[in-house]
């Protein structure tokens, strides 16, 4: 069995969700958290005061699956056709926070080895 | 002495079941019989206008009136030096005449005007209410600009301020600020409210105390006065509740009460006598010839400007919030908690101003009164679409928080004008409002570095000041003829010009609004600062830093605003 824990944007909690349940996954757990990437978060203005947001809210989806249903749980795009399970970094601006990182690090090479370029 | 006696002996009686606090109760209700008898004996023994507690005796042909202020009842001249005496004396006498040939006619004169009073008593009355209703405004505006942990705490000093204050009020504030408007400002709408007739500190027109109506009792319990206090304690409540957006998220509780009492009982009434109570500020036409004396017509300084300036005090005095400032001096943001709240409150605010203004005139009888509400929207709308404006050009987007502030600070500054100026000038004076706002806000964060929660010195403070030199600035003559007894004849050589600012040719105007403006401005400032250092010197007035930390509402009434999100186990 493996764990795989995602951090996607609130907002697109949702079409992971059914994405996964299309895929043959029967439970997930969420996690509300807080964190920032790349972007470093935001500057904002509150009454003339600069603030910066940078820990922004985040899901942190966790599935475990067995091994034999990991490539289709971990399903990404191909020939151009965005339809992902969980999105990816490159795909769009909605997908950008899939951390797919995560995912390898967890599951070492396992994922190259499923996932050629 | 005999009241005291009895109230002794209804504490014995009733002292058996739990003497110690019956004994407390007993020593309250000596203390009130003392206090109410010797109030009450000297005032019956006075000769004078009699009050009127069943409201039988208010109202009769003296106050039947037509649409251009012309009485129904003809006085009779007195003073044969005038030149028109003559002419005077004739319309007297025709009258005289009349009123012998036509007896029912001048019976109809007297419900008439009982009538009239009636129809203002229900106007003023009313819009009272509306102005109460404003409380609710800000108590949702001040709650939602402040961090979750503080909400409850700033919901209790809202909620306290209308308690306490109203008793300050009620025991010496009223009288102080309204115990001698029969001498020089008689609402005659209301009938005139004979009975307070008494100044404390001065006479004529350099009246600078009233002394009529401590404790309502004796000339307060009548029917107009009552009518007028009712009118006037929520204004006071107005002043009341701004010093909270400025003071909160760091005082203690009974430091805040410090604050309400001194408020209600002496710091608004002395300035609202000044100015409302037949005081020598709004004498100063008769007296010292400045045009039709200082001139505010619903409170831009009496209530707004007297609430900023003391809280611009108080918040000095009690230094920012922890945090606030940064180890390098720069402002650091305490982002609103529940916007909604804001924009709710706002809502709120703009609606019971449609009390606060036009129902200044204390009667629904002034036709001004669609003028002024118009005015006031117009103000409203403008402020707050030049503070939109003006942010959205400053940083880039529109701050939600600034555009209520903008509205309040169009309101604020139509306030004192709204009588006297044209539908242009409100808006022109709304965008005035508007920038000082935004500026203001950043001028106290920036240079002054004095920590305001919610902006009520920028709202309250200098829009208030604003409002009250716009009267000097852009009233158009249209209306006031007569305004605090000048000019009822004629006034710069017309008949019927009222209030007229600088932009119509009266500078003298202008000169007495802004006088009697800084002069608010420093009395509310001074006076506040003096007392509250002093007491802060005695004892602290703030919360200890790691309760400030922690959020006032748990250490100050041991109950969080949002209890959910505190996690506790509760035992039954």
């Amino acid at each position: 069995m493996k764990r795989i824990d995602a951090i996607v944007r609130p907002e697109k909690l949702d079409e992971v969700k059914e994405s996964l349940a299309s895929a043959g996954v029967h439970g997930l757990t969420v996690t509300e958290v807080r964190g920032f990437g790349r972007q470093k978060g935001h500057t904002e203005h509150y009454r003339g005061a600069e603030y910066t947001v940078d820990f922004l809210p985040k899901v942190d989806i966790t599935v475990l699956a067995y091994e034999d249903r990991l490539p289709d749980i971990l399903k990404t795009p191909r020939g151009g056709r965005p339809h992902p399970h969980w999105g990816t970094r490159t795909e769009s601006h909605l997908m950008l926070h899939v951390d797919l990182t995560v995912i390898r690090e967890l599951l070492g090479t396992a994922v190259e080895s499923l996932h050629p370029a | 002495m005999a009241d005291e006696k009895e109230g002794y002996v209804a504490e014995r009686v009733l002292s058996r079941p739990s003497r110690r606090s019956l004994r407390l109760i007993g020593a309250a209700v000596l203390l009130a019989t003392g206090m109410l008898g010797g109030l009450s004996a000297p005032c019956a023994a006075q000769e004078g206008p009699k009050p009127d507690p069943a409201g039988v005796a208010t109202g009769d042909k003296s106050a039947a009136v037509d649409a251009a202020g012309n009485p129904f009842v003809v006085p009779e001249p007195t003073d044969k030096t005038t030149p028109d005496y003559a002419n005077k004396k004739k319309d007297f006498d025709d009258y005289q005449a009349q009123a012998a040939k036509e007896p029912l006619a001048v019976k109809l004169a007297d419900t008439v005007g009982h009538v009239r009073i009636a129809t203002n008593f229900s106007w003023t009355l009313l819009t009272g209410y509306l102005v109460l209703f404003m409380q609710a405004g800000f108590a949702l505006l001040t709650c939602g600009l402040v961090r979750k942990k503080n909400a409850a705490h700033l919901m209790m000093l809202n909620f306290a301020a209308y308690v306490f204050a109203f008793l300050a009020y009620y025991a010496c504030g009223y009288a102080l600020q309204f115990g001698a408007v029969a001498v020089n400002a008689a609402p005659a709408n209301l009938g005139g409210t004979p009975t307070l007739n008494k100044f404390l500190i001065g006479s004529g027109l350099w009246g600078f105390l009233g002394g009529k109506g401590f404790f309502l009792v004796g000339p307060g319990y009548d029917a107009g006065s009552l009518c007028l206090t009712l009118f006037e304690v929520v204004f006071m409540e107005t002043a009341g509740y701004i010093i909270v957006g400025a003071i909160c998220e760091r005082i203690t509780f009974w430091a805040f009460l410090v604050c309400e009492l001194f408020v209600g009982g002496i710091l608004y009434p002395i300035f609202g006598c000044w100015v409302w109570g037949g005081g020598w500020l709004s004498q100063l036409g008769s007296s010292m010839n400045l045009a039709h004396g200082y001139v505010d017509f619903a409170g831009s300084s009496v209530v707004h400007a007297i609430g900023g300036f003391c809280a611009m005090a108080l918040a000095i005095v009690l230094g920012p919030r922890i945090g606030k400032y940064g180890p390098d001096g720069k402002p650091r943001p305490f982002p609103a908690h529940n916007i909604a709240f804001v924009v709710a409150g706002t809502f709120i605010l703009l609606f019971g101003w449609m009390g606060f203004n036009p129902g200044s005139t204390l009667g629904a009888s002034d036709l001004r009164i669609s003028v002024i509400a118009v005015n006031t929207n117009l103000a409203a709308v403008a402020g707050s679409a030049m503070a939109m404006i003006l942010w959205y050009m400053m940083f880039g987007k529109p701050d939600i928080t600034m555009a209520c502030n903008g509205m309040l600070a169009g309101l604020v500054a139509i306030t004192a004008p709204c009588a006297f100026v044209s539908p242009t000038s409100a808006v022109i004076i709304g965008v005035l409002a508007g920038t000082v706002v935004c500026l203001g806000v950043l001028f106290n964060e920036r240079v002054l570095k004095v920590d305001d929660p919610c902006g009520a010195i920028s709202v309250h403070g200098f829009c208030g000041w604003l409002g009250a030199v716009c009267v000097g600035i852009f009233a158009d003559g249209t209306y006031g003829a007569g305004w605090n007894g000048v000019g009822a004849a004629t006034y710069l050589g017309n008949a019927g010009q009222g209030v007229t600012g600088l932009l119509h040719g009266d500078t003298r105007q202008f000169l007495c609004q802004l006088l009697g403006a800084t002069l608010c401005a420093i009395w509310a400032f001074g006076a506040t600062y003096a007392v509250f250092t002093v007491v802060n010197k005695i004892k602290s007035m703030r919360v200890a830093p790691e309760v400030e930390l922690e959020g006032l509402d748990v250490p100050e009434f041991g109950l969080p605003g949002y209890p959910e999100d505190v996690p506790v186990a509760v035992q039954s």
